[in-house]
């Protein structure tokens, strides 16, 4: 039941604000998210402990893989909706948007948890995409949400380009479930990720390549890959910035997390080293594309996505890298880039509508005009960066020695001078707006405590991951990683 | 000849005149012809879905059937000629080409998908004979349509050009995907094709025009 009950919460949640008085929405908001979160972690923690659930005759499945994904599902999206509440009244306020739509922005924001949790929960392939396409069409109008030019164009980008790289992905698991079809006969469970990962040795591996290069292509673009990923940074930095935060945050995750379940299938049949190796190329070089565009940026939040490429990439390139090492680091990592870059966004958050422009170079003096977030800024872009003693430089540094253990030396090279590159750039930019004196015109003071509450739950795992990753979190990973092995 | 073979032959010329139904969406020039066909190669697929779901005798393919005839032949044009009417815009099509060069360029894309597609890749399937390069050619046109055409909507057409494609794809070489997934995705492309008519409105308000040339402000 939990699984539906899971999923049910947050569709619930999104039709309230159909009907509900603008009075309640704050309310409802909270305890709808809240309830969701409750329900995720403890799904998730029952599934850590008594392994895998299946439900609804075998069309939901939830094994320790997916239930990792949910718990940053949930969190994230529970900091979302409290971030969300004070900053949208200021938009509100500040006339960015009229007071009459916001009961649309809470009911799309709730659906797209809803179809992000729906990816993470299900066991048909099929369904996966149905539910990766039903995310971007949630969020489409999110992201279009201020109504500008700059925002439609990013979204109409945002939902045709996704669009076209999933009916990819779509050509890929029609060739999976033609082999499957193959060996199972004309079954409904044909696409189910347990029997094709049961019989992932019998199926055409010339077929499998075919198909998982299309899924990479598809959900790559989709995770925002590179060099797919051209939709991403006008997309995460032209929506409003709580839903900026579910977006790099959470959406690429689950995006990633279907590939995984694809490269499991592949590396079974196809036999090792295909997969790997493409994911690792792909990553490599999201590291790389992202450095330019960092490095010359002039607009902080689409600095943000460009890091958010980047990360992506470096989970990628280490889930390509394989051993248990590398997976294990991309697992973390994975973890640690959610929390860092929801923060980072919140951030900017603050910043944007202190400054009231997204512009870096008319950013000034944060430090002096508001001091906590400031402060999470130079932390959250420490951290971000990958410099000790933050959770990032604990994954960034296993994957460095995961490839480097591996003899890929050539490779775990370039990946950390690549780092340092991006460190020089973002860390630049960041010092540039922290420090200095304030413009005259912007007055000191910080912004509402809820938006604070909001950034400090991924603050803290920031800065304690870094110094002590918890034994039970641990174990969790190291059965992923069994998992993953296959 | 046997029955089969006679209805695999009716599959395959249905499949040549649901390709030559894109071709001439490609060579039209107003935005409402371009819905009706669309209209009319959904039909078309319904039509070969139907031929599928009596040879095989599946009964859920009946179903596919019903829903691509509600949906795609139905709902969706709907969808588009509402939002044609609604944004009042001037009807013509407009593209990058010349309509010479589209259609050579047409041409040599349906020739590449015969060309390279291996026919014993989904050898399987006796009715998959012409469908696979046939499929391809919907994806690889409809991609051309997206990139080719000045007009926001022109886009959505493309993209349900390359889904048709992978329809008929799945119909003809796995008899359709399990119907759960099936109703999954006719479902995301109806709410799909009303999300990007909601877009293209809003973009008729604010920017005047829904040619996506005009969408290039976000660089870097």
């Amino acid at each position: 039941m939990l699984p539906a009950i899971l999923l049910i919460i947050p569709i619930i949640t999104a039709s309230l604000f159909l009907f509900i008085n603008k009075r309640l929405h704050s309310a409802i908001n909270l305890l709808g998210s809240l309830a969701a979160m409750v329900t995720g972690l403890y799904l998730s923690v029952s599934v850590f402990v008594n392994g895998p659930v299946s439900f609804a005759s075998g069309i939901f499945y939830i094994d320790i893989l997916s239930a990792f994904i949910i718990v940053i599902v949930s969190i994230i999206s529970f900091i979302s909706t409290l971030y969300s509440l004070n900053y949208m009244k200021v938009e509100v306020m500040h006339g960015s948007i009229e007071a009459g739509k916001m009961k649309w922005y809470y009911f799309l924001l709730h659906l797209f948890t809803s179809t992000m949790l729906l990816v993470t929960i299900v066991n048909n392939l099929g369904v996966m995409w149905v539910a990766i396409e039903a995310t971007t069409l949630a969020s489409a109008l999110l992201v279009g949400f201020y109504n500008k030019e700059a925002s439609l164009e990013a979204a109409w980008k945002y939902v045709i380009i996704c669009t076209v790289g999933i009916t990819f992905a779509l050509f890929g698991i029609i060739l999976a479930y033609y082999s499957s079809v193959s060996v199972l006969g004309q079954s409904s469970n044909a696409l189910n990720w347990v029997a094709l990962q049961e019989i992932a040795g019998k199926l055409n591996p010339r077929l499998i390549k075919l198909s998982f290069i299309f899924i990479l292509i598809g959900f790559g673009t989709k995770a925002g890959l590179a060099p797919m990923h051209t939709w991403l940074p006008d997309a995460h930095s032209q929506a409003p910035s709580p839903v900026s935060a579910l977006l790099s945050g959470v959406l690429l995750n689950t995006t990633l997390y279907a590939i995984l379940r694809f490269h499991i299938i592949a590396n079974k049949s196809v036999g090792n080293g295909f997969s790997s190796n493409l994911l690792m190329i792909f990553g490599l070089i999201s590291i790389a594309i992202a450095v330019p565009f960092i490095i010359l940026q002039y607009d902080f939040k689409r600095m943000l996505a460009y890091s958010s490429v980047e990360h992506i990439g470096i989970v990628t390139f280490a889930v390509g890298l394989g051993g248990e090492m590398g997976l294990f680091g991309a697992l973390l990592h994975l973890f640690n880039h959610a929390m860092a870059k929801s923060l980072m966004f919140m951030v900017a958050g603050n910043i944007t509508q202190k400054y009231k422009t997204k512009k870096m170079a008319r950013i000034k003096g944060v430090l002096e005009a508001i001091p906590y977030t400031g402060t999470m800024l130079m932390i959250g872009v420490l951290a971000i960066t990958g410099m000790p003693p933050f959770s990032i430089f604990t994954s960034e540094f296993i994957i460095a020695n995961a490839g480097f253990s591996q003899g890929k030396i050539i490779a775990g090279m370039l990946f950390l001078g690549l780092l340092a590159l991006i460190f020089t750039g973002m860390f630049y930019h960041a010092a540039k707006m922290a420090f200095g004196e304030k413009p005259l015109k912007i007055q000191s003071g910080e912004t509402s405590v809820t938006n604070l509450a909001a950034m400090t739950v991924p603050l803290a795992f920031i800065l304690t991951m870094g110094l002590y990753v918890p034994p039970y979190f641990r174990e969790v990973l190291d059965q992923i990683v069994l998992l993953l092995r296959g | 000849m046997s029955t089969g073979n006679m209805y695999s032959q009716l599959i395959d010329v249905l499949s040549f005149v649901t390709l030559a139904i894109t071709f001439s969406v490609i060579c039209s020039r107003r935005l409402r012809n371009v819905f009706i066909l669309l209209s009319l190669q959904a039909i078309l697929l319904s039509g070969i879905t139907g031929l599928v779901a009596f040879v095989s005798n599946i009964k859920h393919i009946y179903f596919a059937a019903a829903i691509t005839l509600f949906v795609k032949g139905f709902l969706v044009p709907a969808v588009l000629l509402y939002t044609l009417r609604k944004i009042s815009v001037i009807n013509r099509v407009e593209s990058f080409f010349s309509t010479r060069l589209n259609i050579v360029i047409a041409i040599i894309l349906m020739i590449i998908s015969f060309y390279v597609t291996e026919p014993d890749l989904l050898s399987q399937n006796p009715l998959a004979r012409n469908s696979l390069p046939i499929a391809i050619s919907l994806v690889l046109l409809g991609l051309f349509i997206m990139i080719s055409r000045k007009k926001a909507l022109m886009q959505v057409v493309g993209i349900i050009t390359m889904e048709n494609g992978l329809y008929l794809m799945t119909v003809s070489t796995t008899y359709g995907m399990p119907l759960l997934v099936e109703l999954g995705m006719f479902f995301d492309l109806l709410v799909g094709v009303i999300i990007m008519g909601i877009l293209a409105y809003r973009i008729n308000k604010t920017f005047d025009t829904i040619n996506t040339a005009k969408l290039n402000n976000l660089k870097g």
